[in-house]
Order: structure tokens, then sequence, then C-alpha cells
């Protein structure tokens, strides 16, 4: 360890620190965590103990509405009558990347509205299972699966419904299969929900 | 205060002449630091004397002034007055590695070496030296593991199935965030990443420990759990 050369470390550690949404670094313990607004992380939502379970990073509301370029305020209506502030960052909008929401709940619940542009691969019929040929669980090909597929590299927000759980499931089966930049959205449907977010019924003409 | 133009400069490189100075000005320390830590009083024995007198000894020894009979005094006496000042923490070993940089930098000004630390450790390592710190550590390793993953998944995959047994952080990193990193490397090595620590957030630490694994990943992808366990020891 000591001959590790530190300039390295350094340089490399200030482009993770810059490409990665600040909320999946998010700390219970963090003493200046610099998001406050109502989409963000807080402290009172976090379960420790689950927490440690936990293979992948949640990302907040509010990160998600800033790295996919949408306003707040256009899915998260008229909450509370109060208008939100979009968080427009310069430096981090220079540096966007391409990003894909994943909603894994079933395609009932998913034709029922979701999020701007995202794919639905339901969490429980999305993976064939492992065989003895091969052992561990691999994407069930579909229209979605190829843009999941082509997508890789990208940043993936897994967005569960009624049962977070189901994200962090589905996500550690990706993560199996070596995706990076995976992250689940923080809540997911229920947080959405119950901020009365406005869903956008999909586009389903590809699949049909 | 330290001016947006300075900070940028600061982001760059600090000089090491300027060093003192510039890390004062960053932890924002003030007021008549002098006064303050002589009216500590360092003497008071206390339980934990025994474990600092045997965790200094052996403490960042390869440098004159701490292996020096007055630099192990100067230390025990900056570590006694952070613990008499913040009577809700405790003495992790660790402390003694953490206090060292400090001490190097101000080495004639105890009192700037205990308010650094003072200002140093709310910020970055909030927490970590409460009595029970166990929720604090297991959240930082928790998130650690979790950047591994979200950065590198093909290395988490592989330290996190070696054979049926798990390499996770609270096997290597607890001394990295425990010393942030100043158990770690030596003091010049020290000075350069905290230079850059300083003006991030208290994420950056997460940050060099995830560097730290993409840089080592090429080794570890070979290594077995034992391996593992055998590397970071060392």
């Amino acid at each position: 360890m000591p001959d590790i050369d530190v300039d390295d470390i350094v340089t490399q550690s200030t482009v993770l620190h810059r490409d990665t949404p600040p909320s999946c670094s998010y700390r219970v313990h963090q003493p200046d965590f610099a998001d406050t607004s109502l989409l963000a992380i807080h402290k009172e939502d976090i379960d420790l103990q689950a927490r440690r379970m936990e293979r992948l990073p949640i990302i907040s509301l509010s990160d998600v509405c800033r790295l996919n370029r949408i306003k707040s305020s256009t899915f998260i209506g008229n909450f509370t009558g109060e208008e939100f502030e979009i968080v427009d960052d310069i430096e981090s909008l220079a540096t966007i990347e391409r990003l894909l929401i994943v909603d894994c709940r079933d395609e009932a619940d998913f034709k029922t509205g979701t999020l701007p542009g995202a794919i639905n691969l339901p969490s429980k019929t999305s993976f064939e299972d492992p065989t003895s040929e091969v052992p561990i669980s691999t994407l069930r090909p579909s229209l979605s699966s190829i843009k999941l597929i082509s997508a890789r590299g990208s940043r993936i927000i897994v967005v569960a419904g009624k049962d977070t759980r189901d994200g962090q499931a589905f996500a550690e089966r990706l993560l199996s299969l070596g995706y990076p930049k995976l992250t689940i959205l923080h809540g997911g449907f229920n947080l959405l929900s119950s901020l009365g977010a406005t869903l956008e019924l999909p586009d389903l003409r590809e699949d049909s | 205060m330290i001016s947006p133009q300075l900070k940028i400069q600061i982001k760059i490189d600090i000089p090491p002449n300027l060093r003192s100075n510039i890390w004062s000005a960053l932890l924002q320390v003030s007021g008549d630091t002098r006064e303050m830590y002589r009216r500590i009083n360092k003497c008071a024995i206390r339980e934990t004397d025994r474990q600092i007198d045997v965790d200094i000894p052996r403490c960042h020894q390869y440098l004159e002034v701490i292996a020096s009979p007055e630099g192990a005094r100067k230390l025990k006496r900056v570590i006694k007055a952070w613990l008499v000042t913040n009577p809700g923490l405790t003495y992790w070993q660790g402390l003694d590695s953490l206090t060292v940089p400090f001490l190097v930098l101000h080495y004639d000004r105890e009192d700037l070496a205990y308010a650094s630390m003072s200002n140093f450790i709310p910020k970055y390592l909030n927490g970590l030296f409460q009595r029970d710190n166990a929720a604090v550590i297991q959240e930082y390793l928790a998130i650690f593991q979790q950047l591994i993953c979200y950065h590198e998944p093909e290395l988490a995959n592989h330290l996190l199935d070696m054979d049926g047994q798990a390499f996770v952080p609270d096997l290597y990193a607890i001394p990295w965030f425990l010393t942030m990193f100043s158990h770690v490397f030596p003091i010049k090595k020290i000075f350069h990443l905290w230079d850059k620590l300083l003006v991030y957030d208290s994420s950056l630490p997460l940050f060099i420990a995830v560097a730290i694994m993409i840089r080592l990943k090429r080794q570890l992808m070979t290594f077995s759990f034992n391996d593992c366990i055998l590397s970071f020891s060392g």
C-alpha cells in the first residue's frame, strides 16, 4: 500500500467524486451533505440496518431530475402548490452522460404510468433462471432487455414499486452480469405517489 | 476566509511552505488558540493513557520528530487535550496517526495542531470517535462497498464471492477511514492527499478508497481470499 502512487489516487478520486451522483454517497452521519431539497434523501428515511445488506447505492429523485434534465415540477405537479427548485448545475450538465430508467414493476403497473423515458423490465419475469450451463441468471430476450443491453455503461436507475427491496434484488442480478453505474431510486414509486407525482403513460407502440 | 479565486488555486496545488497557513484557513482555525490550549488540563491521568502510551511508540516512527522523546510528549499532549475538550468522544487506536500530520505541520505550535484536528474530526470523521461507533462505521463501509459495485462491478463480484468467502471492507478498510488514510501512507503522501481532502466535502474519503481499489484491481483480480487478507494486513 505505501508504494501506491498517491498522485494517481488523488486524480482518480476527484474524477470519481465528480462522476458519482451526490446522493449515491450520502451517509446519515455525513455532516455536510449539500442537498436539502424536498426531493433529496433525508436522514429519517434511511433504515441503517437494511442499508448494510444493500449492494447498490440509492439515488435521490432530485439527482435523477438533474441528471435527466427533468424539471422536478414537470412530474411533481402541484404538490403542496409550491414551486420546486430546479437544480440545474452547469458543471454537471456539461459532463452529462446517458441515463436509462428501468421500471421493474409488473407490466400492468407500468402501463398505468411511469417516469418519462422509462423502460419496463419486470423483476419477476425478466431473467432466465440459472442452468447447469449458465450458472448466473441472464436476461430474457425482449425489446426492453435489448435497450438495457445497449445502454450498458450508462447510468441505470432501477425504480421499484411497493416493495423497494425488489429494486435491490433486480439490480443485484444486473450487478452479477457486470453492469456498472447501477442505482436504485430512493423510495421508488411509493415515494413518487406520496409526492403526488404525475406519471407519464408509457409509449408501448414499439413493444406491440 | 478563503476567496473563491484562492480556492481554485488551492484545488490545483498547495505549496509546502504555505501549507500550515492554508490548512488552518481551510479548517477555519481562529481565535486565541494559544490561550485556549494553555487553559486545557493536559496532565490529568485518564483511563486511556495506557493505550496512548502503547500506541505512540508505534506511530509514524520513521519521522525523527515524532520518534524523539520530545515529539512523543507533544503528541500525547495534543491527543489528551483533544480528549479533555471532547468528553463525549473517546480514544480509538488511530487517533494517534490522525494527529501526527497536524503535529508535524505545526511542530512548534501545539495549539494549532490541536485546533486543526479539533475542526478536522467533526467534518471528516463525524461520529467515528464515539464510544459506540459501530453504526457509523458500518454505514461508512456499506456505502464504500456500494460505490465499488457502482464503479467496478467486475472487481466487486470477484471480491464478494471468493470461493464462498466475501472479502468485505470490514476486513481491511476500517483503519483507512478511522485515520483518513494516515495509518496507510507515509507523511508526504498524507499531506498531498489531505491537501485535496480539505477542499472537498466529507464524501471524498469514500472515493479515495474506491480509487485505491481501482489502482489495485489488476492484482486483486488474480488474488484468492487469503492473498487479499495477507496483502492488506501488511
